[in-house]
């Protein structure tokens, strides 16, 4: 379980929140772009750090300023998939998979299994050894899902992933979602300011403004003003 | 009714093809003419000849071996420099950024004087070395610090405008996935970057290959320690034509040679923010 309370002081505002996503659920962060949505998400990366605040991922506690605490983005275990997908074109799709296997020292037999494993899921068999670069948008977000999946995190995070895709792409993209956080059973958070991913993939939605959270309930009962004016 | 008014399209576009061709020819001859004068001056068997000279054999031997140790030099040291200066933010960083460019528009001779004050035997810091037994001007040790010096701002300048426009989502993807500083530096940005890194150091050894007014005055013109192509290409044009000539085409294929290699290059695309 993802449990996070963070203040940070941005240029604009201050980002002040306090949310929890439990094993096997999906929060989808809405709100109009510069809302704080991928600020949150790079603060509990470690990518940025929290003026105050606490973020525990399970037992582990990732960041509490007081106390000094602050883990490592290496070691926090979590997949994040970022907005341009951000495989590494210079590799192949098997090779992006294996990234962070590699880089956390996994025995080759295990590397490889796993590789398999996450490219038979993702429906890349074909592409295994294409390099990344010459993937289609849809493909370069099922490697990156695969890849942020691979290392088997503790919390998977993904901003706008949905974003430059086109509709079938989007649609296999979420199913696959969808179908990785149910078999992991692992919190998974995701940025989005469309009402239709909150709606197809989200169990709960909490809108941002300002830094604040201004709504928060199931996608189902999105205010329509609300949703239409701030989000969309 | 204008003059220009009363001439038919046709002829007013065949002028103005006319006038822009002339343009590109005119420019194009100013700056090639020169270069193909030389090979007019010579055979294949004066050049051919001139080659097997000790003194080119020796220049050119010379020239080659500084060239690659002072970009070795500037590579290892420049690249870690260009990406903490890229991605940190510190006092006077202006300034820095400013001052890494100067040997660009310093003239080679100050640059070569101003090392000699501070490396010569009674230099600022040279004379402290000369009591440890370290001579460090009109060595072939100076011939290297003289080409770093003018040459390192083109590897500095590229290496920094690249890490500065590269697109950091990768890196960041790379150490969640739990990638440590430096091996996601060694695996994702010096390979996303090579392409433009490479071409940077290309145009350095171009830069280093030809030095001449830094090397003159800081190394001096010895032949087998200092005496560089450039230089070489001086002294013959003084006492031995032939050498000059020969020297002179051969860092015409070398710099023809590396302009190529930067435009291929260049063509890779680096991931930008």
């Amino acid at each position: 379980m993802l449990e996070a309370t963070i203040k940070k002081q941005l240029r604009d505002f201050t980002l002040d929140l306090s949310f929890s996503v439990k094993q096997g659920e999906i929060l989808i962060l809405m709100g109009a772009n510069g809302s704080g949505k991928s600020t949150t998400l790079n603060l509990i990366a470690g990518l940025l750090h929290p003026d105050s605040g606490c973020i525990r991922l399970g037992d582990v506690t990732l960041c509490e300023p007081p106390a000094d605490t602050n883990v490592p983005v290496e070691d926090r275990w979590i997949g994040y998939v970022f907005q341009n997908s951000a495989v590494f074109p210079h590799m192949t799709v098997a090779e992006n998979v294996a990234f962070g296997l590699r880089a956390r020292n996994l025995p080759r037999t295990e590397i490889a299994d796993r590789v398999s494993q996450m490219i038979d899921l993702m429906q890349l068999a074909d592409l295994r050894d294409v390099k990344a670069g010459n993937l289609s948008g849809g493909q370069k977000q099922r490697v990156a899902l695969g890849r942020a999946i691979a290392i088997q995190p503790s919390l998977l995070m993904l901003d706008e992933p949905f974003t430059s895709l086109d509709a079938e792409s989007t649609h296999a993209v979420r199913e696959l979602t969808r179908t990785v956080v149910t078999k992991f059973k692992i919190p998974c958070l995701i940025v989005s300011h469309h009402i239709a991913d909150s709606r197809e993939i989200g169990d709960r939605v909490l809108m941002l403004r300002s830094g604040k959270a201004v709504w928060e309930g199931s996608p189902q009962n999105i205010p329509d003003d609300e949703a239409v004016c701030r989000c969309r | 009714m204008s003059s220009a008014g009363s001439i038919p399209e046709k002829y007013r576009r065949i002028l103005s093809y006319c006038a822009a061709g002339l343009l590109i020819l005119i420019v194009t001859l100013y700056l090639v003419l020169p270069v193909i004068a030389l090979f007019f001056r010579t055979t294949p068997e004066l050049f051919l000849s001139s080659l097997a000279d000790p003194l080119v054999i020796s220049a050119l031997w010379l020239s080659l071996t500084t060239s690659i140790i002072s970009l070795i030099i500037v590579i290892l040291v420049g690249t870690p420099f260009a990406y903490v200066h890229s991605r940190t933010t510190y006092p006077g960083k202006v300034l820095v950024d400013t001052l890494i460019d100067l040997p660009l528009v310093l003239p080679p001779a100050v640059a070569g004087f101003s090392l000699l004050v501070l490396y010569g035997r009674m230099g600022v810091l040279g004379r402290y070395f000369n009591m440890l037994g370290i001579s460090i001007a009109f060595t072939t040790l100076a011939v290297i610090m003289a080409q770093i010096f003018v040459a390192s701002p083109f590897y500095l300048r590229q290496a920094k405008s690249l890490f500065e426009q590269f697109d950091q989502s990768y890196e960041h993807t790379a150490r969640t996935l739990g990638a440590s500083k430096i091996r996601t530096f060694l695996t994702i940005t010096i390979p996303l970057t090579a392409g433009g890194l490479v071409s940077g150091a290309v145009m350095t050894f171009g830069r280093a290959l030809g030095e001449f007014g830094a090397t003159i005055m800081f190394a001096g013109n010895l032949p087998g320690v200092s005496q560089t192509m450039p230089l070489a290409v001086y002294v013959g044009m003084e006492s031995n034509f032939n050498m000059g000539l020969t020297i002179s085409i051969l860092l015409v294929i070398i710099s023809f040679i590396i302009m190529i290699t930067v435009r291929l290059i260049t063509k890779s695309e680096v991931p930008r923010a």
